[in-house]
């Protein structure tokens, strides 16, 4: 500070700086008792991050982490984070600095950061980072942008895809996920299953009933374990008949012993008053 | 609309015989060797994890027939010494017929996606604690074991120990008068780790051992020790992962889930130098819905439940109690009498023959699991969280909520 700052002026400059600073600071924060984001640090972390790479000092980063937290309830400030967080995709940062973008996008990401991650599902380094924060994101559009790039991947990355529309339980992708049941890559077949069972309407039954008829012999345990799941959620969502008809399919000795046992205790609890 | 089941009384017995109809299949051992009991007393064990923790915990006295590890040299000294098989991958072991039960003592980020494939292929199994890395993990864990009826024990040792035990019962039954204060302490998390990215040594399928965690460079933490135990990736830190144990008797002695909804507060630090990126130095407070007080922190390993009469406190090491003379108390009929077990590798290969409910069982193996989630949430979050404990959710605080799931790498899921 210079020397020409007397002490009362000196107090009546920090005083002012401090009403100032608290009138920017949203009512939210102040609620939460939080201090405001070092604006100079968060810039120096975005530049920091625009070339960081595994095994560096994570430190100067640190100013991201506690902007997002200062800024709780506070959309303005999140929405410019979550901007400045998606550019770093778009651009030549190197892997580890777009893994920290889209860890952080899973926490205040929204819609408008999913284009950007959607992007991603078909780049082999990144789509799992994509996935981690699109399958947090509670907007619609998160979930529409896994569907939509089903049929732009294979192998893994589907199957990634299909595993978080699952974990989502996302009723909009039933047909989509049972026409992928016939698919050669078993691997996509059995994990389209799983997902079926995980979001467990009657649409996702009738798919998983069909399927346990149909599915190679190398997928007949995904099947029943499938059909098991789905018969569980429509069961817990007070279907019982829909569960009572799906165990009865899978009591037959044409089952192994613990499917049999695991349908026999489904029936008691689907026939329970 | 939903309509009544069709579910006659014949069809129920018809599933029923058909479920018993007929046996697994003859073990491994079947034609037994000298001094082995016969196959029909004999658990089959496959050992999946050979690491430290998977060593010590050998096969739980059930017979070993096959081990299996991401390291080539741990899973064939095992194999070696137990005259079963190696496996690399834990689908090619639970895929054989023969094997009873598994003992899971991998790294933590993938006790539950392995979990969860024993229970769909009808194995039991032994769980080394902590459960999942994330709450949605543990309610997949939870949903398997119950969808296939499977022995499920949590590596929650103390539960084995009589002190422990008796604490519990001391609590359970008022003994303490009514519970108003739990102190629960574990060992502290730290920075450290090396971070800069290494060559994958030989023998290590290093991305099977990722599995389903986000892929980042080798930098040795897979060698052993306790590095991994504090990388976020692949674990909470020691606030889930030796907390465990402390949090386990907290859930054992109260019923912490029942009285919803949660106040969940804390600090902690998350280290920025090294590899480690758990957290460390924690302090949680938690105000249950009928106004008992947690405090979770670091530095030792008890817990400490404080009545309206007294108190007891509870370690692997011994019991305190105030007044002293609790401690002598000789419960009646009437009081609470919680499962005794006096070996939990015996009290887990008993319920594999007899199919009871071991000591450690999933539903509190969840629930303790999940006060190690939302105290991590809480610090990471930086503010006061609600938590509903019957709902597994923060109510109507969506930020928090997406904090329960992580993205698993392709091509895994549970």
């Amino acid at each position: 500070m210079p020397r020409i700052f007397q002490p009362a002026m000196r107090a009546a400059v920090l005083t002012a700086v401090v009403v100032l600073a608290a009138a920017a600071v949203p009512a939210a924060q102040q609620a939460a008792g939080k201090t405001a984001p070092d604006k100079a640090a968060v810039d120096k972390a975005f530049e920091t991050l625009r070339t960081f790479d595994w095994g560096q000092d994570r430190g100067p980063l640190r100013a991201i982490d506690d902007a997002i937290v200062a800024t709780h309830g506070d959309a303005a400030a999140r929405k410019d984070l979550e901007s400045r967080l998606a550019a770093v995709l778009t651009g030549s940062a190197p892997r580890a600095a777009k893994d920290f973008a889209c860890r952080r996008l899973s926490l205040i990401g929204t819609a408008d950061s999913v284009p950007v991650l959607a992007g991603l599902l078909t780049d082999k380094d990144l789509a799992h980072m994509a996935r981690f924060a699109l399958e947090r994101i509670p907007d619609a559009a998160a979930v529409e942008a896994l569907r939509a790039a089903l049929p732009k991947t294979a192998g893994g990355l589907r199957i990634g895809c299909i595993v978080s529309l699952g974990v989502r339980r996302d009723e909009a992708s039933v047909p989509a996920l049972a026409a992928l049941l016939a698919e050669q890559d078993q691997a996509v077949a059995a994990a389209a299953a799983t997902a079926l069972g995980h979001i467990g309407t009657p649409q996702a039954a009738a798919a998983l009933g069909d399927f346990l008829k149909t599915a190679p012999a190398g997928l007949k345990p995904i099947a029943a374990d499938a059909n098991l799941a789905c018969a569980g959620r429509l069961l817990a969502g007070g279907k019982k008949a829909e569960a009572a008809a799906i165990y009865k399919s899978l009591s037959g000795l044409d089952q192994p012993k613990h499917v049999r046992v695991a349908a026999a205790q489904g029936l008691l609890a689907a026939a329970a008053p | 609309m939903s309509h009544q089941p069709t579910i006659t009384r014949r069809e129920l017995l018809q599933a029923a015989a058909a479920a018993c109809a007929a046996p697994y299949v003859i073990t491994s051992g079947a034609l037994g060797a000298a001094g082995k009991p016969p196959a029909s007393q004999r658990v089959t064990i496959g050992k999946i994890g050979c690491g430290g923790q998977g060593s010590g915990l050998g096969g739980c006295g059930g017979q070993v027939v096959a081990a299996c590890d991401a390291w080539k040299d741990r899973r064939e000294r095992w194999a070696a010494q137990t005259g079963g098989t190696a496996y690399r991958d834990f689908r090619d072991l639970l895929s054989r017929p023969d094997i009873d039960a598994v003992v899971i003592a991998t790294p933590d980020h993938w006790h539950v996606p392995v979990a969860v494939a024993a229970a769909k292929a009808g194995k039991d199994m032994y769980v080394e604690k902590p459960l999942g890395v994330s709450v949605y993990q543990d309610q997949a864990c939870r949903e398997a074991v119950h969808r296939y009826g499977r022995v499920f024990q949590y590596g929650t040792q103390q539960r084995s120990q009589s002190h422990c035990r008796f604490g519990c019962e001391l609590v359970r039954s008022g003994k303490i008068g009514q519970v108003k204060e739990i102190l629960v302490v574990a060992p502290n998390s730290g920075p450290g780790g090396n971070a800069k990215p290494l060559s994958v040594p030989d023998g290590l399928d290093y991305d099977l051992w990722l599995g389903p965690a986000p892929w980042t460079p080798y930098t040795g933490c897979p060698l052993g020790g306790d590095g991994w135990y504090h990388c976020y990736d692949y674990a909470l830190g020691f606030i889930a992962g030796w907390g465990a144990h402390p949090l386990d008797i907290l859930v054992w002695g109260y019923d912490t889930h029942r009285h919803g909804p949660w106040q969940v507060e804390g600090t902690g630090i998350i280290p920025t130098q090294g590899r480690h990126d758990a957290i460390y130095d924690w302090n949680v407070r938690i105000t249950l819905g009928n106004g008992v007080r947690i405090t979770f922190t670091p530095g030792g390993d008890h817990t400490r439940f404080i009545g309206t009469e007294g108190w007891v406190g509870i370690s692997r090491g011994g019991i305190k109690a105030e007044p002293e003379s609790l401690l002598k108390l000789q419960l009646g009929p009437n009081d609470v009498h919680l499962v005794e077990s006096a070996s939990h590798g015996g009290n887990f290969i008993d319920a594999v023959r007899s199919r009871a409910t071991p000591v450690s069982n999933i539903d509190d193996a969840v629930h303790s699991d999940i006060i190690s989630h939302v105290s991590d949430i809480a610090i990471r979050l930086g503010r006061k969280l609600t938590w509903d404990p019957l709902r597994d959710e923060f109510p109507g605080d969506a930020e928090a909520n997406r904090m329960l799931c992580r993205a698993m790498r392709e091509p895994w899921g549970v």
